[in-house]
């Protein structure tokens, strides 16, 4: 067992434009992940009738993907307290009759998350984008992202990884466009995870209790971005302890933000 | 073979320019920092941070994140033939927290059809030894010979295609005991399927 911190040993390195990735440069892996909300019914146990309309659905959306995909059911535990927390503060507003009821229906619940495993499912399509997959065929990959007017050496490696970026972004759009229409052929209703949800799938797989205690923002670069800046004020001068990013050094690693 | 992704970690000597900030503080593949850049380097925060557990244990057969025990469950060999809903009874009757991952990669028809014609020869010609030293025919042979030439039949026509699977199942459980618990009831359910943990 290596003593490296567990941040080292999550591959994630950035989520941008809905899209995750992993590692970096010419071996990064890419994938955007699609939500999918089917209906209560098992396959198993609805009628002949039906059950061969869905197949034949389930087959056209399989006979017309020409990529690699990942299909992933989640079973979860439910954490209900915050639900039941919820209704008695509500109760509180509510006229005398309602309270009661109120409060009977979170004890309710209550009782029945202590007697039972109340589980969760949720279903996503994970749709990747490798090299190695991708250009496999190609025996040159590098050869592929080369750019028409890179030979002119106005382009830099920035400018080419952001076009890189571009065109696996819009090729994985293009990827889940294509399941979300086969699927809701089949009655299933897709929805892809934005950079939050993205990031709120990947830590409730990784850190599943502190997930649950902690909500992520809105904004991801919250979290990331550098927050290196003064308040000037001309009547005093400036102390180190007025700027974020001197603070966080003098305070040594253990964060940059106040 | 890819991991869940849920669980896939990073690859020995892989870099990337922002999490795999190293103990020291410099990022892997980047030029040597000053004493202030490593610094600072350390001070500032990656998605890895954010997401990351406290921490990440790797043992012989499971995993442990934070207080969480999990273990990958491999699925080896299939049953000839699956039902609508095989997954079902694992999926909604275990009442158990998994993940379940099936990794689908479509293959090409042609190269299909291609390996299924050597595949239909090898079998032909082993059948006709057979009948020509006056053997009985094997009927598992007969079998595969049956199914390959419909296959390459239906691929032929475009009526089917042919796909390379793999399925794993993440097991999580608060206590190690409870986790050989609920990998021995999953092994006891899924019926018709060998699997090994990974």
């Amino acid at each position: 067992m290596s003593n490296a911190s567990a941040q080292v040993r999550v591959d994630l390195t950035a989520i941008k434009d809905s899209v995750a990735c992993f590692g970096s440069g010419r071996q990064a892996e890419y994938c955007a992940v699609l939500e999918v909300a089917g209906s209560q019914q098992s396959l198993a146990k609805v009628d002949e009738a039906k059950q061969e309309e869905l197949l034949a659905g389930y087959a056209q959306f399989l006979n017309s993907l020409t990529f690699v995909f990942q299909l992933v059911v989640q079973v979860h535990p439910v954490d209900l307290a915050w639900y039941v927390a919820r209704v008695e503060e509500r109760s509180r507003f509510l006229s005398p009759s309602l309270v009661a009821i109120a409060r009977d229906h979170a004890a309710f619940v209550q009782g029945l998350t202590r007697q039972r495993t109340l589980l969760e499912r949720r279903t996503y399509v994970v749709v990747p984008w490798s090299a190695a997959t991708e250009l496999g065929s190609v025996r040159n990959p590098a050869l592929r992202w080369r750019l028409p007017w890179r030979s002119s050496g106005r382009v830099t490696i920035d400018d080419e990884h952001a076009f890189r970026l571009e065109a696996i972004s819009r090729q994985l759009t293009d990827r889940c466009d294509a399941i979300g229409r086969q699927l809701s052929r089949a009655g299933l209703r897709t929805a892809r995870l934005d950079d939050v949800g993205l990031a709120q799938l990947y830590h409730s797989s990784w850190a599943p209790e502190i997930a649950r205690s902690q909500r992520l923002r809105r904004e991801l670069t919250d979290y990331t971005a550098l927050v290196v800046g003064a308040s000037i004020r001309p009547s005093r001068s400036i102390r180190a302890e007025d700027i974020d990013g001197v603070a966080s050094l003098e305070r040594g690693p253990a964060g940059s933000r106040t | 073979m890819p991991l869940p992704f849920q669980i896939r970690l990073a690859r020995k000597g892989a870099t990337s320019h922002n999490a795999s900030r190293l103990e020291d503080g410099t990022h892997a593949g980047s030029p040597v920092l000053s004493p202030d850049g490593r610094l600072f380097a350390l001070g500032t925060r990656t998605l890895a941070d954010l997401i990351a557990p406290a921490g990440a244990e790797i043992r012989r057969d499971h995993l442990q994140l934070d207080a969480q025990y999990l273990r990958v469950m491999v699925v080896t060999g299939y049953p000839r033939t699956v039902a609508a809903g095989w997954l079902a009874p694992l999926v909604e009757e275990i009442d158990l927290p998994l993940e379940l991952s099936l990794h689908v990669r479509p293959l090409s028809s042609g190269d299909m059809v291609r390996a299924l014609g050597l595949q239909i020869a090898k079998l032909e010609s082993s059948r006709r030894v057979d009948l020509l030293a006056q053997r009985i025919n094997d009927p598992e042979r007969d079998i595969a010979l049956e199914d390959a030439d419909r296959l390459r039949g239906s691929l032929q026509r475009g009526d089917e295609r042919v796909f390379s699977v793999s399925l794993y199942l993440l097991l999580r459980a608060p206590k190690r005991r409870a986790l050989d618990d609920a990998t021995r009831r999953v092994e006891a359910n899924w019926m018709g399927c060998w699997c090994i943990r990974a």
